[in-house]
């Protein structure tokens, strides 16, 4: 208890000094626990938000590459299919270019035995069925332009030529990406003169053990058709657009890795600095009677308050920024990972002890005589 | 009077560890604004370099982008003789129609990108004329033969003259690789236009026209005319209006990589401030004894504010010299707006360099401040007293 309260009187010696250290650390770790973040996130939206039963046929060839509509009937009778859903991506507009978010026409009927997981009212899902115009909105876009039930909104078309006016008839929630827009395929067809083409079939299976097996009989059954597909876990399907962009997720740790090295500069920098000055008042320690060894963990443990004071300060202030900012995209909000505060925090304490223990076991080690000898 | 640089320069060399490590710190933060304006320019570049000033994009009223856009081969024969398009000597315009396609392809450890296959006439490449085949040959029409962008080379599977090359539905003989000035073009793979129209099984139609006016034609006139021709009714803009819209990718990089290094430059500007009033507090007697010889509390200030300054810049040099090395390496990424992937070289220019530099100086001058007029404050008698 005596040790922990000179800790504390040598933290509160030069305050200045201890507030700058810590803020510095804490600005640092910020940007680490956001940027080890992204990655984490991206992969754990993969996990959570895909359903194991749910698997994306599209055609092998690429993304603008399409299926023909019929080839829905034929995987609906496919043994162990459960539900099935084509899909035409619109990539319509709501006033500006920037403001892009998804939005998909998908077949009403089966959109509850498709999408269990999305958290649709039964009353929104019935109007879904009811309204040839009708639109399920993820809650972010909601908030994000301001929308509400009810509401008759216009999506200024980019691929297809002509405008679509839908009326909200409910929310996307649950594991739904939130910011997802869901219309009806039937109005889609109908304005475009129905080309008879789709860009995705959704498949519910009936039990994970099976959708392997039902994946090998679409893909085969497919095989040297004009259109062969390949088909994938609802996982594997948007990770493989994520996996363009790993270069920024490979950028965002490399800099969070330089990061970490700098606040090893700057934290080894103040601890050093602070047992320089501090020179023959350990000597006075030590010849009172205080054994090297207690010294070095007082300067460690003052080290370490203040390294996990900054990380604390830091994760802590990415775990909230991150829950109020949003990003815009397929991912929707970021959380930041459990893990990463725990990583942060652990930097925060290697940083702490690493930058302290050369000066502070120079300092425990010198020579008693030497250092009371020396002048400050 | 000013007090001699010379007495900065021998203080920061006599703590000089400390001042090391207060350098590196700046020098990291310098380091990684270098890379990630490298990236930015980079994209910037392979994006703006794709177009020729003379040169117009016509797409599908409303489309944004090439992937998006959509018209048929009636409209086109419309705007074909246009008189403003410029002609070769035999009279044929320069009007290329494209079918750009997002197509899958094998990279090397046989993961699978989306990239552009586009589908060509002979016309196009006198139309792009930064495109140019420099190994093998152009591919001949009414046949599955592609050129290949210099970019796709040893990164993706049968990039290679005379391999066969599986992408979209078809298999294509590869029979020549093009460059096209850096620009995204070189991670296209091109074939003939018809070809590409019976592998993407949508119909026949195409998704732009790419056109060189004819000298001295207007340009806005041209625009005009393009739009309101109820047989044509498309919408046309100059390459250059078009690749500047096209920079969301670098945009949302750009603003990724600016929040990072001034959050970062804060936490290096802390540092800065803590190693500068540490080293006031340690030299408290010698400024006594300055202001005691008569350099005047200002010249104090200003000699502390310049020792900072020559720390954050010299550590901007060395950060700077750090980050040369990404020049010119090259990375692949999807573009946020088409999806397609894009091959790009990171590019450090000099004006990257010089904003580095100021950024630098901007943290050595914010670090430098307080402390400087903390010394700039002391007293005459109680600085000589101290020890």
């Amino acid at each position: 208890m005596k040790y922990a309260m000179l800790v504390l009187k040598n933290l509160t010696r030069s305050k200045r000094r201890t507030i700058l250290t810590v803020l510095s650390i804490a600005v640092s770790l910020f940007i680490f626990s956001a940027l080890v973040s992204m990655p984490a996130v991206a992969n754990r939206f993969l996990a959570d938000s895909a359903s194991t039963t749910r698997v994306a046929c599209h055609n092998k060839a690429g993304v603008t590459y399409a299926l023909p509509e019929a080839y829905k009937q034929r995987i609906a009778v496919t043994p162990h299919v459960a539900a099935v859903s084509a899909q035409s991506w619109f990539g319509g507009v709501y006033h500006e270019i920037s403001d892009q978010f998804p939005n998909m026409a998908v077949d009403p009927e089966m959109v509850g035995e498709m999408w269990p997981d999305w958290d649709i009212s039964p009353q929104a899902l019935h109007d879904f069925q009811r309204i040839r115009t009708g639109a399920l909105v993820g809650t972010e876009t909601m908030k994000k332009f301001g929308f509400r039930i009810g509401q008759q909104i216009m999506l200024r078309g980019t691929i297809y030529p002509f405008n679509v006016t839908l009326n909200i008839v409910g929310t996307l929630g649950g594991k739904a990406p939130p910011s997802f827009l869901l219309f009806r395929r039937d109005y889609l067809e109908e304005a475009a003169g129905r080309p008879g083409f789709v860009d995705v079939i959704w498949v519910k299976v009936d039990n994970s053990a099976q959708v392997p097996q039902v994946i090998a009989s679409l893909d085969e059954g497919f095989a040297n058709s004009s259109a062969e597909t390949l088909t994938e876990p609802e996982a594997a399907f948007y990770g493989g657009f994520l996996a363009g962009y790993r270069l920024f997720f490979q950028i965002a740790e490399l800099m969070g890795i330089v990061v970490v090295f700098t606040i090893g500069l700057v934290a080894a920098n103040t601890a050093a600095m602070s047992i320089r000055e501090r020179r023959s008042e350990i000597a006075v320690l030590r010849s009172i009677g205080f054994p090297a060894r207690v010294i070095l963990s007082m300067l460690l443990a003052e080290s370490l308050t203040i390294a996990l004071a900054g990380g604390l300060l830091g994760a802590g202030a990415a775990y909230l920024v991150l829950k109020l900012v949003t990003m815009e995209g397929v991912i929707g909000a970021i959380q930041m990972p459990a893990s990463v505060l725990f990583e942060a925090l652990v930097a925060a304490a290697l940083i702490g002890l690493l930058s302290a223990i050369v000066p502070a076991s120079a300092a425990a080690r010198r020579n008693i005589v030497d250092a009371l000898r020396a002048v400050a | 009077m000013a007090i001699p640089l010379k007495y900065n320069l021998r203080s920061l060399l006599v703590r000089r560890v400390s001042s090391a490590m207060t350098g590196g710190g700046i020098a990291l933060v310098v380091l990684v604004f270098a890379i990630v304006m490298a990236m930015v320019a980079g994209l910037d570049s392979a994006i703006e370099s794709g177009g020729s000033p003379d040169n117009m994009v016509v797409l599908r009223r409303g489309a944004t982008t090439e992937t998006v856009s959509g018209f048929s081969i009636a409209q086109y024969e419309a705007l074909k003789y246009l008189a403003s398009i410029r002609r070769t000597p035999s009279g044929e315009p320069y009007a290329s129609p494209e079918l750009p396609v997002q197509a899958l392809a094998a990279r090397m450890d046989g993961s699978r990108d989306n990239i552009v296959l586009r589908g060509v006439q002979q016309i196009g490449m006198l139309v792009h004329d930064k495109v140019h085949v420099v190994e093998g040959r152009m591919f001949k029409p009414g046949l599955s033969e592609v050129i290949v962008g210099r970019g796709l080379v040893k990164r993706y599977r049968d990039c290679t003259i005379g391999s066969t090359l599986h992408i979209g539905r078809g298999a294509w003989k590869v029979v020549g690789i093009f460059e096209a000035g850096g620009s995204s073009f070189e991670s296209e793979v091109w074939g003939d236009l018809y070809q590409v129209q019976k592998d993407s099984a949508r119909g026949l139609y195409y998704a732009v026209v790419r056109i060189k006016l004819a000298p001295g034609a207007d340009a806005p006139a041209f625009i005009r005319r393009i739009a309101d021709d109820p047989q044509i009714n498309l919408q046309a803009e100059s390459e250059a209006d078009y690749y500047r819209d096209q920079t969301l990718t670098a945009d949302r990089m750009r603003a990724l990589g600016m929040v990072v290094a001034i959050i970062m430059a804060i936490g290096a500007i802390f540092a800065a401030m803590n190693t500068m009033y540490a080293a006031v507090s340690a030299r408290t007697k010698e400024i006594g004894t300055l202001r005691a010889l008569g350099f005047s509390p200002g010249a104090v200030m200003l000699s502390f504010l310049i020792e900072s300054l020559i720390l954050a810049s010299l550590a901007g040099v060395v950060g700077v010299i750090l980050a040369l090395p990404v020049n010119g390496f090259s990375a692949t990424v999807a573009n946020l707006q088409t999806f397609s992937t894009m091959v790009f070289s990171f590019r450090i220019t000099a004006r990257m360099v010089f904003e580095a530099m100021l950024f630098a100086a901007a943290m050595g001058l914010l670090g430098g401040w307080l402390p400087a007029r903390q010394a700039m404050r002391m007293s005459v008698v109680d600085s000589l007293r101290s020890h």
